[in-house]
């Protein structure tokens, strides 16, 4: 599938106005290359199960002329910082001492060459990202600075850019021994599709966490590629939970280039009947002694489909590599579908490396046990998927988003 | 049938994947009796508290189980729970993710709005339980663990016993709940037991051993095997079972 089959206008899409002076040769550097790109397909491995059929007609982006903020996001009642872009728009940003958020439209030459980084993906996803974006931003935290309160990134659209394809890139820069952490929250009130691309950089003993929750709209589609550079000692925890969206395909990479970095990963795609969801994991471990913990779950409502791809490298310098990873499916439904692969390709000979995946139904001893114990058998049902679940958003306890992320795996659980 | 019976089981036969584990057991229970069931290994004990709670995998294929006076096999084993039917299990199931404290409000307050009753608090809960895991001897933090997971064999059977008193059944089934307790355990979970025995409430204690009953003196005694009762006495029948094994049993019927 070439651009021009998904958008009857493509030439539209690449006649949008570029998004900055800074960024005008990079983007159009994509828009050269992009027609005569093939989409992902089954023919890759790593998009194989992607119903691309599902990718509509799709409207160039239109900036709509008035954006209301949102006041009702849950948010509000966290100890946050927020920064609110509502169908492509900054609303409102909150300053945060020793930090720099700069919109992408006005970034400067300097911040414009960090965020023009060639991503190890390449796709025509990623190019279409570039070439058309619309917006996003570059975080940049200084050296030394602990930001002690999450910073809530609210990246919403609504019915306004109905059937419009947004393309965002976040692009966020920890300076050394820097701590901050990010809640992504992304969501919809229409069929768009929205595009993201984040690039991660952490410098040495740089400490980041992501939460990233997906809740977008159920004719929506929304795919997410991510790439985190981590240096020597850093550590990270990244988490992707996929509860909304018609096609959603959330994919990270992580580069551990830096001896003793860190990095661990949980996640849950959740599709309702009908969905598809794929959380795809990229780990490179490229030097000695580093470590990664993977721990992802699908819930799979009847006739939805989940799709877990899980790649580790071990490069062969990588020695005593420590890599970890788990999936586990439950599927709800008869037609529930859940595919599952772990890939471990190692070429190191000292390495610590395991991987495991289970697929099941929900228990009839446990459910039993809770039904005897007088819980009716709907809510006995919806407290063992939490459960299941609960392996996931366990690490996100101290998170001021953790309960919004539970009660949202708690209700799509009682959805169908 | 007499209307002063709790539990009226007559001539029930079941089967459990096309195994019949009952043949013909009939049993009546009064409100405030304790009656414990002894037996064999296979005679047929579990299979017998499982059909009391409702299991599915455990069907009737024949007899009649009257419960307050109520068809007991016409109902689920929530509505069960929400009449005052417990089941302390042998193997109690571990459930990772699920917390403890919210698993038990859950049930406790499932049981209340059953029963017309306004569900309770969350703090006002807490302190209840609380103070229950006082009289178990049972550190509170296992609240807030996982359900049964990675709990020992005694601090799952102390969890069973903090279930049973929050929800005050009218019957509560103990199945081979003293099975791999230390002597400190087994104390603890008699007590409970024996705190909550009054004129109302009525205990069916499953048991392969006397010891238990040192603790837990019942009025009556069942010996269960190859699926039915075959011989009933009064305590003093447990002690016989002790001295002389089961093999004797056998012999007489």
């Amino acid at each position: 599938m070439q651009v021009a089959s998904f958008s009857p206008n493509w030439q539209a899409l690449l006649d949008q106005p570029l998004i900055s002076d800074a960024l005008a040769s990079w983007q159009k550097a994509a828009r050269a290359e992009l027609p005569e790109l093939r989409f992902p397909s089954r023919r890759d491995e790593a998009w194989r199960y992607v119903p691309h059929r599902r990718v509509p007609k799709l409207k160039p982006y239109a900036e709509p002329s008035q954006v209301k903020p949102r006041y009702d996001h849950p948010s509000l009642e966290w100890d946050v910082y927020r920064l609110q872009c509502i169908d492509g728009v900054l609303i409102s940003s909150d300053v945060i001492k020793g930090v720099r958020i700069t919109p992408l439209s006005k970034c400067d030459e300097e911040q414009s060459r960090f965020v023009a980084h060639e991503l190890s993906e390449k796709d025509a996803w990623i190019r279409l990202n570039q070439a058309c974006l619309t917006h996003g931003f570059l975080i940049e935290v200084d050296a030394g600075i602990k930001v002690e309160k999450p910073l809530v990134i609210i990246d919403h659209t609504t019915s306004q850019v109905a059937k419009q394809c947004l393309n965002a890139r976040y692009v966020i820069k920890l300076g050394e021994d820097a701590s901050f952490d990010v809640i992504m929250h992304q969501s919809s009130d229409s069929d768009v599709l929205v595009n993201t691309v984040s690039v991660i950089d952490l410098g040495q003993r740089a400490r980041f966490s992501s939460l990233r929750i997906q809740q977008m709209h159920s004719e929506a589609l929304c795919f997410h590629q991510q790439e985190v550079i981590q240096g020597d000692c850093s550590e990270a925890h990244l988490g992707q939970f996929l509860l909304g969206a018609s096609v959603s395909r959330d994919a990270v990479h992580v580069v551990l280039q830096g001896t003793e970095a860190r990095v661990e990963l949980s996640g849950t795609a959740f599709p309702r009947t009908g969905q598809f969801a794929n959380i795809y994991s990229h780990l490179t471990h490229g030097v000695p002694h580093t470590s990664a913990k993977q721990q992802y779950r699908s819930i799979v409502h009847d006739k939805a489909q989940s799709v877990f791809y899980g790649r580790v490298h071990v490069l062969p310098n990588a020695q005593k590599t420590a890599s970890y990873q788990h999936n586990a499916n439950l599927l709800l439904g008869q037609r529930a579908q859940a595919n599952s692969k772990p890939e471990l390709e190692i070429y190191a000979d000292d390495v610590i490396c395991s991987h495991g995946s289970t697929t099941g139904q929900l228990a009839d001893d446990q459910l039993f046990y809770l039904r005897s114990r007088g819980i009716p058998e709907n809510q006995a049902s919806a407290l063992l998927v939490d459960g299941f679940a609960g392996v996931t958003t366990d690490p996100w306890k101290d998170s001021p988003a953790y309960d919004f992320l539970s009660d949202a795996i708690a209700l799509r659980g009682k959805e169908e | 049938m007499s209307s002063d019976l709790l539990l009226d089981i007559k001539n029930v036969c079941a089967s459990v994947e096309e195994k019949q584990v009952l043949k013909g057991l009939s049993l009546q229970i009064k409100p405030g009796e304790v009656h414990a069931i002894m037996g064999p290994n296979g005679a047929g004990k579990s299979s017998l508290s499982n059909v009391l709670a409702g299991r599915d995998a455990f069907k009737v294929t024949d007899g009649e189980i009257a419960y307050c006076g109520e068809d007991l096999l016409e109902l689920s084993p929530e509505e069960r729970a929400h009449k005052g039917i417990f089941m302390a299990f042998q193997y109690p199931v571990e459930i990772p993710g699920v917390n403890n404290l919210y698993f038990m409000r859950s049930a406790f307050n499932a049981k209340r709005e059953a029963n017309g009753e306004e569900p309770m608090e969350a703090y006002p809960f807490m302190m209840k339980v609380q103070q229950l895991c006082g009289e178990l001897e049972m550190n509170p933090d296992f609240l807030k663990r996982a359900l049964n997971d990675g709990f020992s064999g005694g601090e799952k059977k102390r969890n069973e016993m903090l279930q049973m008193m929050l929800l005050e059944p009218k019957l509560a089934i103990l199945d081979e709940t003293d099975s791999g307790l230390d002597i400190d355990a087994l104390r603890v979970i008699s007590n409970a037991v024996n705190s909550l025995r009054n004129t109302e409430r009525s205990f069916l204690v499953v048991t392969h051993y006397q010891r238990l009953l040192d603790y837990i003196k019942p009025d009556f005694v069942h010996v269960l095997a190859n699926g039915k009762i075959v011989k009933s006495g009064d305590a003093s029948l447990a002690l016989e079972l002790e001295e002389k094994g089961y093999a004797w049993i056998n012999e007489e019927v």
